[in-house]
């Protein structure tokens, strides 16, 4: 969670002026239309900003300008008669959401960015904002790779007889919105620590099928602790309280279920989620007591740490920054 | 197939944005989750449904599913919307009801992702 708020505010302070194009080629109103498409054929640009002779920026011309104005026959014409001087500028500090919701709503192919004193210092096309955008992507991957690369090492890296990570998160009753919330994290950390993903998966499953149970059973909620080494995942699930009343029906017959309907219809409490976890599971072990609350153990074998060195490995190569 | 051919397929439209050229191979009609995340096929398999909840998206997110379909207009919710741009799960959404959507589908290659023996 706490990267992906990151990530967020990282996004909300890319400005303008890490995207836009510095080297702006102007023409001034004076400027013939026939020295101007040269200069667009020359630079291949489709537009150019227009200031005066005090630097001032008084307009834009655009190439649609250009090709209205030969259509006309005004082939003598200069850049100052056929020029836009409705001024859309944007601001170098500005978001680039300012400037990417700028063009949705004026429909300009490109925007003069100009300093906090008004000066002109480049232009913004959308295609900036896109490569401005995908540069910030490859960026976010890389750090990706990069926490990955870190976690899949800790068991190699950090040393003692007995190395694992513990992880544990709190599950609010009925909170249906944040269901799942603590198995994505933990699915996201057995990714990063470089468990196979098939394995990633079957444990994703079987602890959101039990989170499920605590938002929907659970007196008070509970927590789900993960316990990560080098060999296995230990899952424990706790409560306190209903406990379930029949663990045998609850454990063998397919479609029992204590589940009350307006939580069936959600999705959930068709009487699987106990025999889903298990088939996940290489074990499973479940105590209850009515009063007294529930506590679920799920392990499953990781066996995927070997260092790089092992022939073959595919986390090796994951691990590669 | 791919993404961006089920959304022509069921002339249906993307919520969010994702990858149209990630591969679908099968498909699970459900309205019930415990359901896709016991037989989904990882990674290529594609959710077809009326729950419109977030957990719909985090059951996607689980499995690793290609994406999911709405069917029945079935707009989902605000929170799901939300989850599925932090998860990255496509969402698609159809006029088409449940059968008419599976049916096109299903002649156009789509897969049972659950088979019955």
């Amino acid at each position: 969670m706490g990267a992906q708020e990151i990530t967020r505010v990282q996004k909300l302070e890319f400005r303008v002026g890490q995207v836009m194009t510095r080297n702006v080629i102007t023409v001034t109103p004076g400027t013939p239309l026939s020295e101007l498409q040269e200069l667009m054929r020359k630079h291949r640009i489709s537009g150019a900003p227009v200031v005066n002779d005090d630097g001032d920026l008084v307009g834009v011309i655009s190439i649609e300008d250009l090709v209205r104005a030969l259509e006309e026959g005004a082939f003598n014409a200069f850049v100052g008669e056929r020029m836009s001087s409705n001024l859309i500028t944007v601001r170098e500090a500005d978001a680039v959401d300012t400037a990417a919701q700028k063009f949705q709503q004026t429909g300009v192919g490109r925007l003069p960015v100009v300093n906090a004193w008004g000066e002109l210092v480049g232009i913004l096309t959308k295609g900036d904002i896109t490569r401005g955008l995908l540069h910030e992507v490859e960026a976010e991957t890389q750090d990706e790779e990069i926490c990955r690369y870190r976690a899949s090492h800790i068991f190699r890296d950090v040393e003692s007889d007995d190395t694992s990570l513990l992880l544990r998160y709190k599950v609010a009753p009925r909170d249906f919105t944040h269901g799942g919330n603590a198995s994505s994290r933990i699915k996201r950390a057995l990714t990063r620590v470089g468990a196979d993903p098939q394995i990633v998966r079957r444990a994703a499953i079987a602890s959101y099928e039990a989170e499920m149970n605590l938002i929907i059973h659970a007196d008070h909620g509970g927590q789900i602790t993960a316990e990560v080494d080098s060999s296995e995942l230990k899952l424990t699930v706790e409560d306190d309280g209903p406990g379930i009343a029949d663990l045998r029906r609850a454990l063998e017959e397919p479609g029992y279920t204590t589940t009350p309907p307006e939580i069936r219809q959600m999705g959930f409490g068709a009487g699987m989620g106990l025999k889903n976890i298990r088939k996940c599971a290489d074990q499973m072990r479940l105590e209850s007591q009515v009063g007294q609350g529930t506590t679920l153990g799920i392990t499953i074998r990781l066996h995927v740490f070997e260092p790089p060195s092992a022939s073959g490995n595919g986390n090796a190569q994951r691990g590669k920054p | 197939m791919r993404l961006g051919q089920v959304i022509e397929i069921v002339g249906g439209r993307a919520l969010n944005e994702f990858n149209h050229a990630r591969q679908v191979e099968f498909g699970f009609e459900t309205a019930l989750l415990s359901d896709v995340l016991a037989h989904a096929k990882p990674h290529t398999t594609l959710i077809i449904t009326e729950i419109t909840n977030p957990q719909v998206v985090r059951t996607a997110e689980m499995v690793d599913a290609a994406g999911v379909l709405f069917v029945k207009n079935k707009m989902p919710s605000h929170d799901a919307v939300r989850l599925s741009n932090e998860t990255g799960i496509p969402l698609i959404v159809t006029r088409l009801g449940m059968f008419e959507a599976c049916g096109k589908l299903y002649a156009a290659g789509v897969q049972p992702a659950r088979r019955v023996e």
